[in-house]
This record gives structure tokens, C-alpha cells and sequence, in this order.
């Protein structure tokens, strides 16, 4: 049960995140596009998870797929606005020296861009880790039999608030881990990498 | 060589430069020189091809053509030897090692820019300029903000590594010292609009000594231009 909610902010999480990335870039160096996706995003983030998760079974099913498709939904706004902050945030004098030492396309992204817009970017996709546990449990709850959205639905049921309880700290252990992994494995090596 | 030829340029109603001309040949430093405001960065931005003259034109500086800024502009994320070799897309680890070595930079190539003092990032700058393939450097103010000494060795550092690795240096400054120290020319600019008001060529280095009474006769020369 654990592991199936696991794979889904995983999958949720990852998809969301690269989305976000591609997208917040894009808007970072369009303004035409930035002008397009903004209100788009908005939309993302003003529509409640509730209304998705009712549009998402119209689309996929009872099936956990729309448990996925929340976290998708709920991740790629926070990491587009981040890595458009950050984009647009990226110090003008290092764009003028790749430039000036005429730095091919391929080399300024990979030593000037992406350095630069990486702290808004693991920013984001902390704050986007936490998010992605709660949604996926609640469409878990509404959709679903499975995950621990689909225990905590069944000791709703049961009236057994203790598992609620139980189910509810391992969420939290959960997040404490995938962060910690998140921190130490992925973001810091990226860091070492890239960033200061 | 860099030939600069009759290069005019304003904003707008204000002008900056007026038929602006000179050269640079690819063994010589030359500094141009002018009160504040008077429009030298705008010159190096149009030799380094940011800017537009509204007339005139450049010949001979191609499209490679090294900088050394006022500010150092090295990326905080890469390490002194990731900052030079990066200008290059061909890595030639010994030339590097040499100019680390030249520049005083020994034993701290994996050391990343904010580990660095201000007078070591300055340094890094100028070896990723001198690693860099071009025929021109341009200098623009690039020892602004250092305290007197630290200053002095730079320039004498500067001097050092250009004996070794030769190329046209366009300096840009407004210390008189500096350009009496480093070049071999110096072009006097005027108050905005600037024009070309002097060219004085500076006896050999071997033959330089800045408290001659010939050096002291070209720097009050200097001034009186300057000051006017």
C-alpha cells in the first residue's frame, strides 16, 4: 500500500517537475510566451484540487491515474513560476561575458542558465514534495481503493480514527525521508555540480 | 590589429565619441584615457562589438576578442580552472597551467570565486583573457576598487604575463599612473563629446622611469589636458 503511493508522488512529482522546468524556462526567456502560459498557470493554481480530481475520474477512471494527475497538476505551477523567477533573476553581466567570449548556445544553458535558476528550482521542488504527499493521498481518498489514501478511506468507513491517525504519520515519516533523500542525494549532488 | 576609424556615437541628442581614430598593433598596450563620463566604456563596448557606432567603423578586431572587466564576472559556481579552461572549447591543459602559474594562482585552481580575495579573482580574469584565442584584449578599468599596492602588482603581473603570451591591449582607465605604468601609448580623450586630443608614445620599458623628469613632463601634460 505504501509502496503504490510512493510510485505515484514519484511519478507525479517527476512528470510535474520536468513540465514545470521546460515550461518555466520558457517563459523565462519568451516574454510572448510568458505572456500565453501565465494566466494558464493560474488557472493551475486557482482551481481547487477537488475540481481536478472530479475531472480527472471523468478522464481516467477509478484507477489512481487521477491521483497522479493532481500532483501534476499541483507541482508544475509551483516549479514554472520558480524557474521563471529564477530565469528572469540570472545575472545580466555573466549572459554579457558568455557572449562577449561568444559561448555557444548549449554551453551559456549549461554554465550560466541552469547554475543560475538551480536554487529557485530546488526550492520549488521542496515545497512541490510536500504538496505532492498531501494531494496524492487526498485523490487516493476520492478515487481510489489502494495507496494510503485507500486505507485511511476504508478506516473512515470503519470509524477507526487511530489508523487515520497512523496512516497520517507514516505520510509525515514519508515526507521526512523523500525530502532527506531529496536533499542529500539529488539536490546537493546537483549543487555540487552547478551551484555554490 | 585594431584600427578604429572614424567612429561617432550618441544617445539620443547627447553625443559621447566624435571621429574617433586610432590603432592597436597585435604586440603593443595602448590606454586610452579620459575624465569620467567621457565615453571610454562606450568606445570598448563598440570595439567589442555590444554597441553600434552610429559612424564610423572597426577593422581587424574579429569577432574573438578577450575582456577583462571591471567587476570579474567569473561563474561562483566553477573553480578557477573551470573558469579559464571554459572560454575555450579545446581544453590545453598546459597553457592553463602556465597561466595559472603566471598570473600567481598556484595551488588554487580548485578553489571556486568566493573562496578567492578581490586581487585573486582579478587574476583569474586576466588569465581566462589571456587563454582565450584572440588577437586583441580590451581592459576596461579592470583594477578599479584595489588599494594602491595591491594595484601596483597587479600591473606588474599584468606586464609579466603580456611579455610571455603577447597581444594588443586596449586598456582602458582614468588613473594616469596605471597608463604611464603599463602602456606603450596613450590616447588622451576630451570631455563629452570626446575626441582625440593626444597621443603620446612612452619611452621603452627598460627605459621608463616613472619619477624622470620626462614621464613627470608627459603626466603634467596629462593633467592639464585632463583637468581643462
Amino acid at each position: 500500500m505504501i509502496l503504490i503511493t510512493i510510485v505515484r508522488v514519484i511519478i507525479g512529482i517527476m512528470i510535474g517537475g520536468v513540465a514545470g522546468l521546460i515550461i518555466g524556462i520558457l517563459m523565462g526567456s519568451c516574454q510572448h510566451i510568458k505572456g500565453i502560459a501565465s494566466p494558464i498557470i493560474a488557472l493551475f493554481q486557482v482551481i481547487p484540487p477537488v475540481s481536478w480530481v472530479v475531472l480527472a475520474l471523468v478522464w481516467f477512471g477509478f484507477n489512481g491515474k487521477p491521483a497522479i494527475f493532481i500532483v501534476v497538476i499541483s507541482t508544475l505551477p509551483i516549479i514554472a513560476i520558480n524557474v521563471c523567477e529564477g530565469f528572469s533573476n540570472i545575472d545580466s553581466k555573466l549572459l554579457e561575458m558568455a557572449q562577449l567570449y561568444h559561448f555557444s548556445k548549449k554551453k551559456c544553458l549549461v554554465h550560466v542558465v541552469f547554475p543560475s535558476i538551480m536554487p529557485y528550482f530546488n526550492s520549488a521542488y521542496k515545497v512541490a514534495l510536500g504538496n505532492g504527499w498531501k494531494i496524492a493521498v487526498m485523490g487516493e481518498v476520492l478515487t481510489t481503493n489502494n495507496g494510503i489514501g485507500g486505507m485511511i478511506k476504508l478506516a473512515r468507513l470503519n470509524i477507526e480514527p487511530e489508523n487515520i491517525i497512523a496512516w497520517s504519520i507514516v505520510i509525515v515519516i514519508l515526507f521526512y525521508i523523500s525530502d532527506f533523500l531529496l536533499e542529500k542525494l539529488v539536490l546537493r549532488k546537483g549543487n555540487a555540480q552547478c551551484c555554490v | 590589429m585594431l584600427c578604429v576609424k572614424n567612429i561617432s556615437h550618441s544617445f539620443g541628442a547627447l553625443s559621447v565619441l566624435k571621429n574617433i581614430s586610432f590603432h592597436v598593433a597585435d604586440d603593443e598596450i595602448v590606454s586610452v584615457i579620459g575624465p569620467s563620463g567621457c565615453g571610454k566604456s562606450t568606445l570598448l563596448n563598440i570595439i567589442a562589438k555590444l554597441q553600434k557606432p552610429c559612424t564610423g567603423f572597426i577593422e581587424g578586431a574579429n569577432n574573438a576578442t578577450a575582456f577583462v572587466f571591471q567587476d570579474d564576472r567569473l561563474l561562483p559556481w566553477r573553480t578557477v580552472w573551470q573558469n579559464i579552461s571554459l572560454v575555450n572549447d579545446k581544453d590545453d591543459d598546459e597553457r592553463i597551467k602556465g597561466l595559472i602559474s603566471d598570473v600567481g594562482l598556484e595551488g588554487f585552481e580548485h578553489y571556486k570565486p568566493k573562496q578567492l580575495s578581490g586581487g585573486m579573482k582579478k587574476r583569474c580574469g586576466i588569465a581566462r583573457a589571456f587563454y582565450y584565442k584572440s588577437d586583441l584584449l580590451l581592459m576596461d578599468e579592470p583594477f578599479q576598487g584595489l588599494d594602491y599596492s595591491l594595484r601596483q602588482e597587479m600591473l606588474r603581473m599584468l606586464l609579466r604575463v603580456w611579455n610571455r603570451h603577447k597581444q594588443g591591449i586596449l586598456f582602458i582607465t582614468h588613473d594616469i599612473e596605471e597608463a604611464m605604468t603599463v602602456s606603450n601609448r596613450i590616447i588622451v580623450l576630451s570631455n563629452r563629446p570626446s575626441r582625440i586630443i593626444k597621443e603620446i608614445v612612452l619611452p621603452s620599458y627598460e627605459e621608463r622611469n616613472l619619477t624622470s623628469s620626462k614621464i613627470n613632463k608627459i603626466r603634467q601634460e596629462i593633467i592639464s589636458i585632463i583637468t581643462d
